[in-house]
């Protein structure tokens, strides 16, 4: 801009053209539009949280989230349009330009690329006729303004790799063909791959198996309805086992290896109604909450069990809900369904397959910890997911187990389903509440914790999917019985993420301890025959990898931690031989520089940095030196940030870099061999910087 | 945080600290300097966003933020071992990664804290080869600043300054990651009244006065600390100098008085001393003509002038004129001319509304009243805001009066849960924060203070009928007695008295603050400025108030005017008349910066000092004397005020032996008992209450001279609620217009004018009405009409808000159009070009 330019800008700026509040009368909004937010902001304490819902109120009306739009929800609100604003260009499934009528967004991170996520993008951008690069970096539509077209991160998915998400539906596996029937499909209106539907799939461990005598003993002090035991037998599971499992694979290993308990019934068909749940024994551990115990009895049930959180921290779920003050102030459960680490995606299938399980857990904490009012912060990638709980809460409220006075005992818990729009950070507890608080998910400092002081100022407690859903186990069969599950330091079952190079990926239950080669070779099949594994993820793309000598320890908290690396939320990311470390390295990076809220500096500039290296370690415009910036810059970030997602991407670069130098040396040997340009030549795409001095 | 001290070993230095200090304030103690980019107590809790302060505390694994950890006794902390070094220097590299390292262009150079840090505390090199993020710039992110989005450092301290202090929430984070940026929505401008507080706050060059860019480097400049007096805030300021002129305005931090943030009109309002267009020298009206004359002649003409005039002059004494001008101006009149007519406040003071005291001289407020409501036990000061459990906003809008209590009052609600509770007749900036809210009719205040007595409890009120009574009873709802402080202007000054003793204002961290309606009202006040007291609230013969004044020089009752920082013609409601008064006027010598609406009128001119050039003093409305230093010489021929006001009391024979402004000074202390013994150095940098020093302590209510009467309400009978104007609203059907209010808005003022950058802000009259009124009238947001009642007639622009009372409508007061005399009527408003 010109000095001269700029001198017309000021001079046409005007105190009218700034936007603080808009008035509704000022603004036209559609009726169903203001009645959507006004319905979301009556379902909150606090009318800021409604701005995520108004949000997306916005996007289905105009099919994006347009500056008129905005502002309409802004008067509808009493905000500013640019607070809006603020939040619509934070979280990545707000659109802020116009795009096609079909959205499409195919995952690019590490399980779905190791499983060809490059060919499937390819082959979408040819049948859409769409540049691959645009679509990869922030999306493209197609010319005729069907398909919307975007390279995403992680999904939690990954069973499903490589997938897309078509519509606010998940697909996959999908190959080239199936892209090119599926824009085929959306631009012919037609139903997109129907037999890809996420929906469709069963448990990656095959039929119920014989139910582990333990199990059944649980469930012996409540006698099961008639028929309910026998959907192990007889219910629908028609899948033999081994069908739907990718080409070469093997059939299952024994079904010793795993132990169901929350993945119990997991595919008997109607597990997700109120009906078939109940029928299985469900909401009775409710009604004993309620009926026979009190809180404070709740609590310590909790506590002995020794359940331990299991969205990553492991921290005692018991001990973490007798911090909460007593007292009568307002205090808040939140769930934290927002698992967005690749790799990840346990809480999505016990979410879609038994969501009463977890509102029952819900039910039952809340009871225990005092708190009126229940959150379930669900990422919005799981749409289809949210929509299946929204029906169940539906349900539950009607069936009087949720709601002002849960089954008259004058308990209240009100449970809201509240959905993300991308943000993989929410799933940090404190960026969790901000988001629901209505605000960006930004991380909080701490102290003070949620526990003191955390949605809207209250006590609140937040528990993973995964560990809420165990909840009704325990109060249905106690502490001990709890207690004769897993180890010692860690009692019961823990849903484990498989996925990557491997045969059969999915979510397995088990008991912590069983060797790492059981679960990975024998549970999820292994590498492809005559493959040997390189690198793993013992515990999400934040861990430290572990290498092929690392599989005969055994799978725990304790033994991942001994061998320098986590087990996290339990998601295990396999890489065979054929793998680029380096590239695999890029990939983490780039997702966590993506995922960066930008709030600290080591994080926000740290991840930016590091892509900008590794990138040039492939690119072939590094050297040897470099590699020693970038594990310098690794330290650099880790331990210093506000939140630990800086250190999630230093810990695996930090480890790769130290485990696979010599590959990372050769890569740049290979780059710079290959690179078309001499080292001393700026690349072509700086552009120098007009100092424009002048006012 | 308490008072007691702690100890904290700090680099092996012991450091004594009060107990709960954030660590990086403790280390001041012991001269230990921990750096920050984030951390800014002024914008509330602390965000350990950039991670600069990490310090190594014994017995935490992990470094830990010292902006953020609160001190505990005995607490063991590195600030600079080579684990410190090495993470503080790795966030300056950080930081640098995407900065532009372009110091030798940067309007920040030299006075940069990222400079300072990167130098103090980085590694000294760069590792960094890769490309930087490139934005457009700089680009206006509004008239006033300039930003450069590549040198941002994302500290977010504008965008929580705009967020969580200023509450107007327009400048935000934009995308996330290393992708943010500060900016607006839809790339409009950032417009609002506190916005330019973000360039100080800027710990970069991202943010830049657009007025300032290239003016001057640090080496260039000398500060100059002084108090602006352009509103009754009387925010602490530091003019920024190079070669005798002002180039710029910065906030110097006075906790007590502003938190250390101006409004946009104190920080740029400066280009208005330095305007070209000042008179610079004494003028004389010769053959119609003001000319330039000597001082010589200018006294003499204006000593003949007034002599002739003797006991008819009247003096209007301008709410920016300090005390020692405002004391001198009152003795020449009274003193030297014998004439009881002096005033300092456009609207005659509270007073109008009053019911009870019976006699209430010529339209002015009862002396014993304002005695009543200076007591220093009924005073709050600005910080007790900070700690009172509510706070009621009655008759005024403070954006608009005094701006930083605006912030002031938000914060006590952000920050420390006060409820809040207003009671105007037009809708405030504070509405949004408030627990309570109630809209009487344009006028009615003093009917509503009474409706509030009544459902105080206070003795001698009946309870108000309908919804006026149930409106008083929800504000009265919101008031804790004993912790309740109400920022007033306005009306009825008894029954907010007994209010005040309902609620138990006397206890301490309760109280009143009045808003006057110039910068320095309350001095002027208590210096002697008032028809109805002398010096000190003294008892002293009874003038005329600012309408009986006009009214006297139109119809011939009296022949002078002596207007000092005065233009009434243009800011006085009634400004046209006030225009027809001058005029008619025999003489008039007004003391004025420019050439403006009543120097029209004037025989003889003084040329008059900004605030900038004066010295004196004034006194905040809570009552804290504040000393103004000069920061400039006075252009051309320019001389101190109080110095000619001096010189021209002793050409009149009122000899007041004043040859310096401290003379100045301890003369007012000798005339005011409650001020007793101040001098410039008592008051020093930030400042004295008089309420907290000795002789204020002795303030009573007898020692300033009141007689026996005093005792408010005792025998008086019952006030008997009266019922607001017909068509204001409480009725389902009303006809015709609207109820007319008049607000000073923060703009509607010379320096708007006279300020270059603030230009764009100057405001063209418009009338808002409530959407109801507008549809019925047919009316759309800016539709021209005419605003008529009685003859009288204003064109203005329909602004449609949806908390305007219906049946009421606001016009701007200020303009000089008058508009403001129609407050309180019954206006008609149709469109203009339709068929009259």
């Amino acid at each position: 801009m010109s000095a001269e330019e700029r001198r017309r800008l000021i001079e046409s700026m005007r105190p009218e053209d700034a936007e603080p509040v808009p008035e509704l009368h000022e603004v036209d909004v559609p009726d169903e539009l203001r009645e959507r937010i006004e319905t979301a902001m009556a379902k909150y304490p606090e009318i800021r949280s409604a701005a995520l819902p108004a949000l997306w109120a916005v996007q289905r009306t105009y099919g994006w989230c347009p500056p008129e739009g905005i502002r309409e929800a802004a008067a509808v609100m009493g905000v500013t349009p640019g607070y809006l604003e603020s939040l619509a260009t934070f979280y990545d499934l707000f659109r802020t330009t116009p795009v096609g009528r079909h959205q499409v967004l195919v995952c690019h991170n590490i399980s779905c690329w190791l499983r060809g996520s490059d060919d499937l993008m390819r082959s979408f951008c040819e049948s859409a006729g769409i540049d691959a690069d645009e679509a990869d970096h922030g999306g493209a539509s197609s010319a005729d303004g069907e398909v919307f077209l975007k390279g995403f991160e992680c999904m939690g998915a990954c069973d499903l790799a490589p997938m897309a998400s078509i519509d606010e539906r998940y697909y996959g596996p999908l190959d080239a063909e199936d892209a090119r029937t599926a824009v085929e499909q959306m631009r012919s209106g037609g139903d997109v791959l129907p037999d890809k539907a996420l929906a469709k799939r069963p448990a990656a461990g095959g039929p119920e198996p014989e139910p582990d005598p333990r199990v059944m003993e649980g469930e012996q002090p409540e006698p099961n309805p008639a028929g309910a035991d026998a959907g192990a037998d007889e219910g629908t599971p028609s899948r033999r086992r081994g069908e739907g499992i990718p080409a070469g694979a093997e059939q299952p290993a024994g079904d010793d290896s795993e132990t169901r308990m929350l993945f119990r019934h997991i595919d008997e068909p109607g597990l997700a109604s109120i009906e078939t749940y109940r029928r299985l024994g469900g909401y009775r551990s409710l009604e004993r909450a309620l009926r026979e115990m009190e809180p404070e009895e709740l609590l310590t049930t909790l506590e002995d069990s020794g359940l331990r959180g299991r969205g990553g921290a492991g921290f005692s779920m018991g001990k973490k809900a007798s911090f909460l003050p007593r007292g009568d102030m307002d205090k808040f459960l939140c769930c934290n369904a927002d698992e967005s680490e690749p790799g990840a995606f346990k809480d999505r299938e016990l979410m879609q397959k038994n969501p009463h399980q977890l509102i029952e857990g819900v039910a039952i904490a809340g009871i225990a910890a005092g708190a009126g009012w229940a959150f379930i912060f669900i990422r919005g990638e799981y749409a289809e997911v949210a929509d299946i709980l929204e029906r169940a809460v539906d349900e539950a409220y009607e069936a009087g187990f949720l709601g002002a006075d849960v089954l008259g005992t004058g308990h209240r818990v009100e449970l809201v389903v509240h959905r993300g729009a991308g943000a993989y950070i929410c799933g940090e507890e404190t960026a969790l509440l901000d988001a629901l608080e209505g605000k960006r998910g930004n991380p909080r400092l701490k102290p003070p914790f949620p526990a003191i002081q955390g949605l809207y100022g209250g006590p609140t407690l937040i528990n993973n999917v995964e560990t809420l859903s165990n909840v009704p186990h325990i109060v249905a069969n106690g502490a001990d019985w709890f207690k004769g599950f897993g180890t010692e330091q860690s009692p019961g079952t823990k849903v484990v993420s498989v996925s990557g190079c491997v045969q059969r990926p999915g979510n397995y239950e088990i008991e912590l301890g069983i060797s790492s080669r059981d679960l990975i070779y024998g549970l999820a099949g292994g590498p492809p025959a005559g493959r040997e594994i390189k690198a793993w993820f013992p515990g999400g793309s934040s861990a430290p990898v572990l290498t092929g000598a690392d599989l005969d320890l055994p799978y725990s908290f304790e033994a991942m931690a001994d061998a320098g690396s986590m087990l996290g939320s339990g998601s295990i990311i396999v890489a065979d031989e054929e793998v680029s470390i380096p590239a695999l390295a890029l990939r983490t990076a780039r997702f966590y520089h993506h995922e960066s809220c930008g709030k600290c500096t080591p994080c926000r500039e740290g991840t930016n940095w590091t892509v900008k290296m590794l990138e040039r370690v492939i690119s072939g415009e590094a050297t040897p030196m470099d590699l020693d910036v970038i594990a310098s810059v690794q330290d650099n970030i880790m331990g210093h940030c506000l939140c630990v997602l800086g250190d999630s991407m230093a810990m695996p670069v930090s480890s790769m870099v130290k485990k696979f130098r010599a590959e990372f040396e050769s890569a740049i040997e290979a780059g710079r061999a290959a690179a078309p340009r001499p080292l001393d030549q700026a690349p072509a795409d700086a552009k120098p910087v007009p100092l424009e001095a002048t006012a | 945080m308490s008072d007691e001290r702690i100890t904290v070993v700090i680099d092996g230095v012991e450091v004594a600290a009060p107990q709960g200090v954030m660590l990086v304030d403790a280390a001041k103690h012991g001269d230990i300097e921990i750096p920050v980019f984030c951390y800014e107590p002024k914008l509330g809790h602390p965000v350990g966003a950039c991670r600069m302060c990490m310090v190594e505390i014994e017995g935490i694994p992990k470094l830990q933020t010292a902006c953020s950890t609160p001190v505990r006794d005995g607490m063991v902390v590195y600030t600079q071992n080579e684990r410190v070094k090495e993470a503080q220097s790795a966030v300056v590299e950080f930081l640098l990664v995407n900065h532009p390292l372009d110091c030798p262009v940067c309007d920040k150079g030299g006075e940069c804290p990222l400079q300072d840090i990167a130098m103090g505390w980085g590694p000294g090199r760069s590792r960094v080869i890769d490309p930087k993020r490139h934005f457009q710039k700089p680009i206006p992110l509004s008239p006033l600043i300039k930003i450069d989005r590549e040198r941002c450092i994302l500290c977010y301290r504008c965008v929580r300054f705009s967020q969580e202090v200023a509450e107007d929430e327009q400048l935000q984070l934009l995308e996330r990651g290393s992708s943010t940026f500060v900016g607006t929505f839809d790339d409009r401008p950032y417009i609002a009244p506190f916005h330019g507080n973000i360039i100080e706050l800027c710990p970069v060059g991202a943010l830049t006065s657009d007025a300032y860019r290239f003016r001057a480097r640090p080496w260039d400049i000398e500060d100059a600390g002084t108090v602006c007096t352009l509103c009754p805030s009387q925010c602490n300021i530091k003019l920024t100098v190079r070669d005798e002129r002002i180039q710029r305005v910065l906030a110097r931090d006075n906790v007590e008085v502003d938190d250390g943030w101006l409004c946009d009109k104190g920080r740029f309002g400066y280009q208005m001393a330095e305007s070209t267009d000042r008179i610079t020298e004494p003028l004389v009206r010769a053959g119609g003509e003001l000319r330039p004359a000597s001082w010589e002649e200018a006294l003499e003409a204006a000593v003949a002038g007034l002599r002739d005039a003797g006991e008819r002059t009247a003096a209007i004494v301008g709410g920016s004129s300090s005390n020692e001008e405002g004391y001198l101006a009152q003795r020449i009149v009274r003193g030297a001319l014998g004439s009881p007519h002096v005033e300092s406040r456009p609207a005659g003071g509270p007073g109008a509304e009053s019911r009870r005291t019976g006699d209430r001289g010529p339209g002015g407020t009862v002396r014993q009243e304002l005695i009543e409501l200076s007591r220093p036990d009924l005073a709050a000061s600005v910080a007790d805001l900070d700690r009172a459990d509510s706070i009621l906003v009655l008759g005024t809008d403070p954006l608009h009066s005094m701006p930083i209590l605006d912030l002031r009052i938000r914060k006590a609600v952000r920050l420390r849960g006060a409820r809040l509770a207003i009671a105007t007749d037009r809708p405030t900036a504070l509405d949004g924060g408030a627990e309570e809210t109630a809209r009487y009719a344009p006028g009615f205040e003093g009917g509503f203070i009474s409706a509030l007595a009544a459902e105080l409890g206070a003795d001698g009120y009946e309870r108000a009928p309908g919804e006026l009574g149930a409106d008083a009873e929800r504000i009265a709802g919101a008031l804790k007695p004993g912790s309740t402080v109400i920022v007033w202007a306005g009306g009825a000054p008894d029954a907010l008295l007994d209010c005040s003793r309902a609620l138990r204002l006397d206890e301490d961290g309760a109280g009143l603050i009045e808003v006057p309606d110039g910068a320095n009202g309350r001095g002027l006040q208590e210096v002697g400025c008032l028809p109805v007291a002398g010096p000190g609230l003294s008892d002293t013969q009874q003038g005329l108030d600012a309408s009986g004044i006009r009214v006297g020089l139109a119809e011939g009752g009296l022949e002078a005017a002596f207007l000092v920082n005065a233009d009434p013609a243009r800011d006085f409601a009634d400004g046209p008349a006030w225009g027809e008064a001058l005029g008619k006027a025999r003489f008039v010598l007004s003391v004025s910066m420019f050439a403006d609406a009543s120097t029209r009128h004037a025989d003889v001119v003084f040329p008059a000092e900004s605030y900038a050039e004066k010295e004196g003093t004034v006194t905040h409305p809570d009552g804290r004397l504040q000393r103004l230093r000069p920061g400039t010489p006075p252009p051309g021929n320019v001389r101190a005020t109080w110095e000619v006001l001096a010189e021209l009391a002793a050409l009149l024979g009122e000899e007041t032996g004043i040859e310096s402004a401290p003379d100045a000074l301890a003369a007012i202390a000798s005339d005011v008992p409650f001020y007793a013994g101040i001098t410039h150095e008592e008051i020093g940098g930030t400042g004295v209450r008089w309420q907290e020093r000795e002789p204020g302590s002795r303030f009573k209510v007898d020692e300033v001279g009141a007689s026996d009467e005093v005792a408010v309400g005792a025998e008086v009978p019952a006030v008997t609620p009266e019922p607001e104007p017909a068509g204001s609203g409480r009725e389902a059907e009303h006809a015709g217009g609207v109820i007319l209010g008049a607000y000073r808005d923060l703009w509607a003022a010379e320096v708007t004018d006279r300020s270059p950058a603030l230009r764009f802000l100057a405001p063209k009259q418009a009338i808002e009405v409530a959407p109801a009124d507008a549809d019925r009238l047919g009316l759309g947001s800016g539709d021209e009409v005419d605003v008529r009642s009685n003859g009288t007639s204003v064109r203005a622009r329909i602004s449609i808000h949806e908390r305007v009372r219906p049946g009421t409508g606001f016009v701007i007061e200020g303009l000089g159009d008058g508009a403001g005399a129609l407050r309180g009527e019954r206006v008609e408003i149709s469109q203009r070009g339709a068929s009259e």
